[in-house]
C-alpha cells in the first residue's frame, strides 16, 4: 500500500539533512512553476533522471507513477481545451450543436500544453521529494517549521494508526471478499458500513488499550518529537 | 433516419456513456487538484484563503486536547478512520468506482471544524503517500475538502433537521452536497484560473461544472448512501455517543 515510503527509506540521499533537501524540492518547485515549456522540459529530464538514479527505480517502474494523476489531467486538459461559441471564425477544429460551435481554438491548444508541460514537471519534482524524504524526516522538517506540537504529534500518532488499520482493514475485506460481500450493489454498501462499523469499534479498542498502557507509563499529555 | 444510423447514434451515445462511467482508470480517485495546475500567485491566493479557517480549527483542537490529553489519540484514530476509508474502493451506482471522502461521517461525529484540521492531515497524507494531489495545490484543495465540504455538509444537516426531515435523510444530504460542493468549489477554483476567450469566466466555471457533475453526482449519491448505512451502524453500537451534528 504505501510503497511510496518503502522506496523512500531505501534512497541514497537518506543520510542528508531532510531540511537541505526540502530546500532543494522548493527551489525545483518554484522553477518549474514559474519558468516556460523549454526549461520546464529540461528539468523534467534532469530531476527524473536524478530521482530514478537517487531512489534506485527502474524507468518502468518510475513511469509508473505518473498514471496516479493521469484521470485528472486527461479530463481537466479536454475541458480547457474545448471551447463553444456562437461564430465558427477563432475554431482551428470545430463541430456545430444546434446553434453553438464546439471545438479548439489555437489559444486553448497552446494554454492546454503549456499546462500540461507545467503541471508534469512539477509532478517530477514532488516525486523527488516523496521518494527522497520518508516521512521521519517530514516530521523533523514540520517541527523546524514551528507548527504546534500537538498537531504533529496528531500526524504522527495518525500515521502509525494508519498501518494498524490497514492491517485490519485487509483482512476484513479479504474475508467479506471470499463470502461474496462484494458481490452486488447492495450487498457490497452493506459489507462496507459494516466495514466502518468494525473499524470503529477496533478504534475504542485500540484507544482504550493504549490510554491504559500510556497510564502505566506515566504518561503526561506530551509523546516527545524527538526535537 | 434509417435503421443502421440509428444503431451507429446510439452505439456511440453507449459508448461515450460507457467511458464516462464504467471505462474510466480503476484509480478514479477524489479529483484532487494535481501538482503545479494552478499557477503560484493562484496557489498564494488559495492557502491566504484556507489558512484562517485552518487555525481556527486548530484552535479549537487545542481547546479539546488541553481539556484532555488523551483526546489527542482518539482525534489521530479518526483521522485515521478517515484516511483509510478514502483509500477504500467504493462500487458507485453506475458501476464505477470511487473513494468515499469520509467527510461526511467525520462532520457528523466531531463537528466540521475538527475535520478541517482531519482533512487536512489526510490530504497531506495523500500527496505525500500517495502520490494524490499536490503540495503546490494543497491550499486550493485543502479549502475545498476540508472547509466548504465539511461546512456545507454541517449547514445542511442541520437545516434538514430544522425543517422536520428524517434523521437518514439528512446523513445523506449532508454527506451528498458536502461531496457536491467540493466539485462546484474545485470547477470555481478551475475555471477562475483558465478562463476561455468564448465562454468568459463563468461560462468556463459552468463548462467544468459540466462535466465534473457528469462524473461525481453517481458518486455522491454513493457516498450519500454508504454514510448512512454506516452512521445507523455506528450509532448502533455507540447509542451514547456525543454528536456534534446534535442528532437527538
Amino acid at each position: 500500500m504505501l510503497i511510496i515510503d518503502q522506496i523512500a527509506y531505501q534512497n541514497r540521499l537518506l543520510k542528508v539533512s531532510p531540511c537541505k533537501k526540502s530546500f532543494f524540492y522548493l527551489i525545483l518547485l518554484l522553477i518549474c512553476l514559474l519558468s516556460f515549456p523549454a526549461i520546464q522540459l529540461g528539468m523534467m529530464l534532469f530531476v527524473g533522471s536524478l530521482t530514478m538514479y537517487v531512489a534506485r527505480l527502474s524507468f518502468k517502474r518510475y513511469f509508473k507513477w505518473f498514471l496516479v494523476p493521469l484521470p485528472f489531467l486527461l479530463i481537466s486538459l479536454v475541458t480547457i481545451m474545448l471551447t463553444g461559441s456562437k461564430n465558427p471564425v477563432s475554431f482551428s477544429h470545430a463541430i456545430l450543436v444546434g446553434h453553438y460551435y464546439i471545438g479548439v481554438t489555437p489559444a486553448s491548444l497552446a494554454m492546454a500544453y503549456q499546462l500540461c508541460i507545467r503541471s508534469l514537471s512539477c509532478l517530477v519534482c514532488t516525486y523527488f521529494f516523496i521518494f527522497t524524504v520518508p516521512f521521519q524526516q517530514i516530521i523533523q522538517v514540520m517541527s523546524k517549521l514551528h507548527l504546534p506540537d500537538f498537531f504533529i504529534e496528531i500526524t504522527m500518532l495518525m500515521y502509525r494508526f494508519i498501518f494498524i488499520f490497514l492491517e485490519v482493514t485487509h483482512m476484513i475485506y479479504k474475508s467479506q471478499q471470499l463470502r461474496f460481500g462484494y458481490h452486488n450493489l447492495k450487498t457490497s454498501y452493506l459489507s462496507m458500513a459494516q466495514l466502518g462499523r468494525l473499524l470503529v469499534i477496533q478504534m475504542l479498542e485500540q484507544f482504550q488499550q493504549m490510554s491504559v498502557a500510556l497510564e502505566i507509563k506515566f504518561y503526561d499529555g506530551e509523546f516527545p518529537i524527538g526535537r | 433516419m434509417t435503421k443502421s444510423t440509428k444503431l451507429k447514434v446510439t452505439g456511440t451515445a453507449g459508448l461515450l456513456l460507457y467511458f464516462l462511467t464504467v471505462g474510466e482508470p480503476e484509480q478514479a480517485n477524489a479529483m484532487h487538484i494535481m501538482e503545479g495546475f494552478l499557477p503560484p500567485a493562484w496557489c498564494a491566493f488559495w492557502f491566504a484563503v484556507f489558512i484562517p479557517f485552518f487555525i481556527y480549527g486548530l484552535l479549537n483542537m487545542r481547546k479539546i486536547v488541553q481539556k484532555n490529553p488523551e483526546s489527542k489519540m482518539l482525534l489521530a484514530l479518526s483521522g485515521a478512520f478517515i484516511f483509510i476509508l478514502s483509500a477504500l474502493k467504493l462500487p458507485s451506482v453506475t458501476g464505477s468506482t470511487s473513494h468515499p471522502t469520509g467527510v461526511g461521517i467525520g462532520t457528523l461525529f466531531f463537528g466540521p471544524s475538527v475535520i478541517s484540521v482531519l482533512g487536512t492531515i489526510c490530504l497531506l497524507f495523500q500527496a505525500l503517500l500517495l502520490a494524490h494531489g499536490g503540495l503546490s495545490t494543497l491550499g486550493a484543495n485543502a479549502f475545498s475538502m476540508a472547509v466548504v465540504g465539511p461546512f456545507v455538509g454541517y449547514g445542511i444537516y442541520k437545516l434538514a433537521r430544522k425543517v422536520n426531515l428524517s434523521q437518514s435523510v439528512s446523513i445523506f444530504l449532508c454527506a451528498a452536497l458536502a461531496d457536491l460542493a467540493t466539485y462546484l468549489t474545485t470547477s470555481i477554483q478551475l475555471g477562475v484560473v483558465f478562463p476561455d476567450a468564448g465562454l468568459g469566466v463563468f461560462g468556463t466555471i459552468v463548462k467544468f461544472m459540466g462535466i465534473f457533475c457528469l462524473t461525481q453526482i453517481p458518486i455522491a449519491i454513493a457516498e450519500g448512501l454508504l454514510t448512512v448505512v454506516m452512521y445507523n451502524l455506528i450509532a448502533e453500537y455507540m447509542p451514547h455517543a456525543q454528536l456534534k451534528g446534535g442528532t437527538n
